[in-house]
């Protein structure tokens, strides 16, 4: 009993004590031994082999998929949608930043894509479709961000801007 | 590795072909796999130890440190040498340590590694034990379970630098570029940590 309380540390001096970092460096002398290491090693390259095999048994199971009738069909969609998206979003009428689509609108067109220091003219409102044309002249109320991403139906309210950056006057708005 | 801290800033001048790591990622990317068992051979001790010292589980750290070198080996080809090979494993291996304590937080089941006593070659401990060294073992064994309680008991990101930088010896500018944080952040939390440390262990350390 006397032996066990001689030999803690916590009962020793103050000044026989190692200091925090002293002590944080015994962490070091914790190690595994060689038999883990063998075994870690044998471990980890039958992981790395099974990862690979994994890696490549997915690929070719997508090659053999697109290699019969269906998975080509179905290949051929994929191609023809991803081309007929594309061709949609070059054709839309205006190409609206997405920072433009928040519900803080109001952002004027040339900050969204220059933060230069130039002089802005006009803003650029977008509304999610012609119902909410009323609320473009009331001042956007009904904006309907989730509606947005469909530009088609979309509306856009632009609105010239003073040299402060405020609306120039009532009535300068131009739905379109 | 602290005393390579000016070495980190010398990295810039470093060509990637003079790095020795570089030369064995391009290797292993030209299909050549035992150039990666070098890099495992090169780094499997410290990625093993900053995994247990997270931990203090060694059957979960011996699961962590092969998932590091697996999702490393997968993740090769996106390593573009911006950082060094070891910054960018580091940071695989914590972040995939990060995310196992946070999916395993109740888990209270602890095994410590076995101490090298052999290796323990310090002043404090000669003046803490006997003459003739018998008490040496229990001494050791102590100390090693009340530090691993008390780092336990620190937010896994207050560990995560306490263990970077006092076991593992790195500096403060590797430490935030492996947890992408800036050095200011790293500092104000090793300071948190080790008065959390100091607190905790005030019975044992001076």
């Amino acid at each position: 009993m006397s032996d066990k309380v001689e030999n803690s540390p916590a009962d020793r001096i103050p000044e026989s004590r190692p200091s925090l970092e002293e002590l944080l460096r015994l962490k070091r002398a914790e190690q595994p031994d060689a038999a883990f290491w063998a075994k870690f090693d044998r471990d980890l390259e039958r992981g790395i082999v099974q990862s690979v095999v994994r890696q490549r048994s997915l690929l070719e199971r997508g090659f053999t998929f697109l290699g019969r009738p269906a998975g080509a069909l179905a290949g051929l969609v994929l191609v023809a949608a991803l081309v007929g998206m594309l061709l949609t979003e070059s054709s839309s009428p205006l190409s609206v930043p997405r920072a433009a689509t928040s519900p803080e609108s109001w952002i004027p067109v040339a900050a969204a894509e220059d933060t230069g220091a130039e002089r802005q003219d006009f803003v650029i409102e977008v509304f999610a479709s012609e119902s909410a044309r009323a609320g473009a002249q009331g001042g956007g109320e009904e904006w309907r961000s989730g509606d947005a991403g469909n530009l088609r139906q979309a509306v856009y309210v632009a609105e010239s801007l003073g040299p402060d950056g405020t609306p120039d006057r009532p009535g300068s708005r131009v739905l379109f | 590795m602290r005393d390579a801290e000016a070495a980190v800033g010398a990295a810039g001048a470093q060509t990637v072909s003079d790095d020795p790591d570089f030369r064995l990622v391009a290797r292993v990317r030209a299909g050549d796999q035992a150039a990666y068992s070098s890099l495992v051979h090169k780094y499997k001790g410290r990625i093993f130890s900053v995994i247990y010292n997270l931990t203090s589980n060694r059957e979960d750290a011996n699961d962590l440190a092969q998932e590091t070198f697996i999702k490393a080996f997968r993740s090769l080809d996106r390593f573009r040498g911006r950082s060094q090979f070891f910054t960018w494993l580091y940071r695989i291996a914590v972040n995939t340590t990060l995310s196992h304590l946070r999916k395993n937080r109740l888990r209270h089941f602890f095994n410590y590694e076995d101490l090298q006593e052999e290796t323990v070659n310090a002043e404090w401990l000669e003046a803490m034990t006997s003459a003739n060294r018998s008490d040496r073992p229990v001494v050791l064994r102590e100390l090693q379970e009340k530090l691993n309680e008390a780092l336990q008991q620190l937010s896994p990101k207050h560990r995560t630098v306490v263990v970077l930088f006092e076991v593992e010896g790195m500096s403060h500018e590797e430490i935030a570029e492996v947890l992408k944080v800036s050095t200011g952040t790293v500092r104000s939390r090793l300071h948190y940590a080790k008065q959390q440390l100091q607190s905790l262990l005030q019975s044992y350390v001076r």
